[in-house]
């Protein structure tokens, strides 16, 4: 067997990283394990007393492990050495003395390696740079030099130095991956050193009694500690039944004896929960809110009560327990809800009297409002308006105003339309009604005996068929109430009061009586025409007591206007001029 | 004046109650009503405007009762040169003359107005406007110691309106008509007036 030189600098190198395995290297120079072995038998004579021993079977493991297991078994390390065989490489391929045999205890044994198998001797072959170098980081020593076996390359220098990795791993490469090179060029490989393990310092703690903390608070507990050489670790909360806030439990226990600045962790007795909670405050708010309301602080909905109220429909008007309350959780708090109110259809009400329209209201449930009055020719107290209006919906009990009529006097005036009354002349006698009324009747008595029938008409006329001082007087009537104006006089002269005179009476205006159809009222005036000097210009007079005497006079103004006169064009020849 | 009274109202034959029923309503926007209105309503605590109103509308009727007779007297007497028939020196006292006139048309414009006046004073006015044309043919007047004493009558036609502001209240037209017999003027229209030196 021809030593390998390349193979035995590789095992120095890894060797010298590998500490145990260092005392193994330097019997790696002795010529053969068959020529070594007789010295390490121990001497016959010895053999009697020395126990013996089975020796465990190490092929294929570690170096490191197969030494461990021979050494446990009570054999010595001998020399190591490598040939190529099957086999990781590194692995043990023989061993020395052989498995299983029996050996006396302190037998030395040796090792043989399976070693890189060599495909090709170097310096024969190839010479060009056919081999790339591949990437070696992060493996560790053997895997490396596998690697580069298959590459068939050769690891080369490996070092060790405080590089980043797991130790034992290559951290750094030199060619760098990717380089071409060379077939069986030589790789070096820097690893992670091992991690110096410096000789830790006699480490003497100081032991210390934890305190019993029981009953204290966390606070209080963690100034104990420190007292104590101690620290406060986590805190916990749990159900107790201490005082809440107060500590029930640690670790470590109390008085067990612990090195100082141990941490020590605590559990609190956590408050009890309260068991009554206070009705909190629901009017006004939605059901359905003040029922969620209920359910977070833990009370139920009780009964739920509608009722009709001004409130926002399905509003709380009330609660029962009232805000504030302090009850037992789960307790029932019942509530009145709002339902609004029903509308109401507005009634008719106009031609009702007012205490009818009043009774009216009432019945569908509504209200009175103002009542003010407005003049009309219904009769007083009639409704003439309202608001809202009739058939309007409204909330129950909502105000109608009512506009009720305040009868104004019904005032009837005789005039008589010609300026000049003559006998045996035809007359007209107007009679005019304020305020102006349908369906009334008419009926006018003109002093000599005559009278009309009741007219539709509210002119008649006459003739007076003798001279003299007529009392003329009208009436009107409608349903069963008759107005009548004051009696004028009407003067027919006789046959020289044209020519004397030629003025008389242009317009009789006359009084008026005043008359509420239901005699609520009693107004009265009246107007009279006068004859004055100026022809055609009638006098309304007012006499009134009360009010004194006031006069409007109604006078015409003629003009003598502008004229023009033209020819018709046969008359030109006459023209006379324009103008 | 003459004492002959012949009326527009009876030349057109006016229905004047339909001038009242027309003229009530304007009165209630007419700017000279509404002013009688508010005074008389500020200042008379008895009367009231709708009898005012009333009767101020009823008095537009007589805004027709025009004499027209004295409109024509008087176009005549500035229009148709008839100055010479009352010169006492071509013609003796009682000579009767007879004048016959051209055909010729007379127009004629008015304002009228009804005034209203409380306790005297004028507190409101409604003006109308009054006009009428009259085609005029066969007239013949008769003429005495400077006056016109008679008119004998022939035909005429023509047309007339009332309005007060813009309200219509009278319109018509008059299809020709003949005048029979005479219209006397009693004692007569003078052809010159008192200040005349003739």
């Amino acid at each position: 067997m021809r030593p390998n030189h390349g193979f035995q600098q590789r095992c120095v190198d890894y060797l010298r990283v590998h500490a145990a395995a260092l005392v193994l290297a330097c019997a790696w120079a002795s010529p053969s394990l068959t020529q070594q072995a007789p010295q390490n038998h121990p001497p016959m004579s010895a053999l009697v007393n020395v126990p013996r021993v089975v020796v465990p079977d190490v092929r294929g493991r570690q170096l490191t492990e197969a030494r461990e297991i021979l050494q446990r078994a009570g054999l010595k390390p001998g020399t190591m050495s490598a040939d190529s065989g099957p086999g990781i490489v590194g692995t043990v391929l023989r061993q020395e003395p052989q498995q299983n045999s029996v050996v006396l205890r302190g037998t030395v044994f040796n090792l043989v390696l399976v070693a890189p198998s060599k495909q090709q001797e170097p310096g024969d072959g190839d010479q060009e740079f056919s081999r790339q170098v591949p990437k070696l980081t992060g493996l560790s020593l053997n895997q490396a030099s596998n690697l580069l076996e298959r590459s068939r390359l050769e690891l080369g220098n490996v070092s060790a130095g405080p590089g980043k990795g797991a130790p034992g791993t290559v951290y750094a490469q030199r060619p760098q991956a990717g380089t071409w090179v060379k077939t069986m060029s030589r790789i070096d490989v820097e690893i992670v050193e091992l991690p110096k393990s410096p000789p830790a310092p006699a480490k003497v703690p100081i032991l210390v009694f934890v305190p019993n903390l029981f009953g204290q608070t966390s606070k209080g507990a963690e100034q104990v500690l420190i007292e104590h050489g101690l620290s406060l670790g986590s805190v916990s909360s749990g159900s107790a039944s201490v005082t809440p806030g107060t500590i029930f439990r640690q670790e470590p226990v109390a008085n067990s004896r612990v090195a100082q600045g141990t941490q020590v962790h605590i559990e609190v007795a956590r408050p009890p929960q309260k068991t009554t909670v206070a009705v909190p405050e629901l009017v006004h708010l939605d059901v359905q809110m003040g029922k969620a309301l209920l359910a977070q602080v833990g009370l139920q909905l009780g009964a739920v009560t509608n009722e009709e109220s001004e409130s926002p429909r399905n509003s709380i008007t009330a609660q029962s327990p009232n805000a504030g309350t302090q009850v037992e959780r789960g307790a029932s708090v019942d509530l009145i809800v709002a339902q609004g109110i029903p509308a109401v259809e507005v009634p008719s009400l106009a031609g009702r009297e007012e205490a009818d329209a009043q009774a009216v209201l009432q019945t569908v449930g509504l209200q009175m409002g103002t009542v003010s009055e407005h003049e009309a020719a219904a009769s007083s107290g009639t409704v003439l308006s309202q608001r809202p209006s009739a058939g309007e919906h409204v909330r129950k009990g909502t105000a109608v105003d009512l506009v009720v009529s305040r009868q104004i006097p019904s005032e009837l005036t005789v005039m008589i339309d010609h300026s000049n009354p003559q006998k045996d002349k035809i007359l007209t006698f107007h009679s005019h009604l304020e305020p102006l009324q349908r369906g009334v009747k008419y009926r006018f008595t003109f002093g000599d005996g005559q009278a009309t029938n009741w007219l539709t008409d509210s002119k008649a006329q006459h003739t007076y068929k003798k001279a003299g001082d007529f009392q003329v007087q009208a009436f009107a009537q409608k349903g069963d109430t008759t107005v009548s104006s004051e009696m004028v006089m009407v003067t027919i002269p006789g046959s020289g009061w044209a020519s004397a005179a030629g003025l008389t009476v242009g317009v009789l205006a006359l009084g008026g009586g005043a008359y509420f159809y239901h005699g609520r009222r009693l107004f009265q005036k009246w107007i009279r025409a006068v004859p004055k000097p100026d022809l055609g210009t009638p006098h309304l007079f007012m006499d009134n007591e009360s009010l004194g005497n006031e006069t409007v006079c109604i006078r015409v103004a003629y003009d003598i206007g502008e004229q023009s006169v033209s020819l018709t064009p046969e008359s030109r020849p006459e023209k006379e001029g324009t103008k | 004046m003459s004492e002959t009274m012949f009326t527009l109202r009876e030349l057109f034959e006016v229905d004047v109650k339909d001038i009242s029923v027309r003229a009530e309503p304007g009165l209630d926007i007419y700017q000279g009503a509404k002013k009688a209105r508010e005074e008389i309503t500020r200042e008379s605590r008895a009367i009231r405007w709708p009898w005012v109103r009333q009767a101020v509308a009823e008095e537009t009727q007589d805004l027709l009762n025009l004499n027209v007779v004295e409109v024509l007297a008087r176009a005549w007497k500035q229009f148709m040169k008839l100055e010479e028939c009352a010169d006492p020196n071509k013609h003796g006292r009682g000579e009767k003359i007879l004048v016959p006139l051209a055909e010729h048309t007379l127009n004629s414009v008015h304002h009228p107005s009804v005034q209203i006046l409380l306790k005297g004073r004028e507190v409101g006015s409604v003006k109308c406007d009054l006009q009428f044309s009259l085609i005029l043919e066969g007239f013949v007047l008769l003429i005495q110691d400077g006056r016109i004493l008679e008119i004998q009558a022939g035909s005429a036609s023509g047309e007339g309106s009332l309005s007060l502001a813009e309200i219509s209240l009278w319109k018509s037209e008059m299809k020709p008509v003949h005048f029979p017999g005479r219209i006397s003027l009693g004692k007569g229209i003078p052809l010159r007036n008192a200040g005349d030196s003739h």
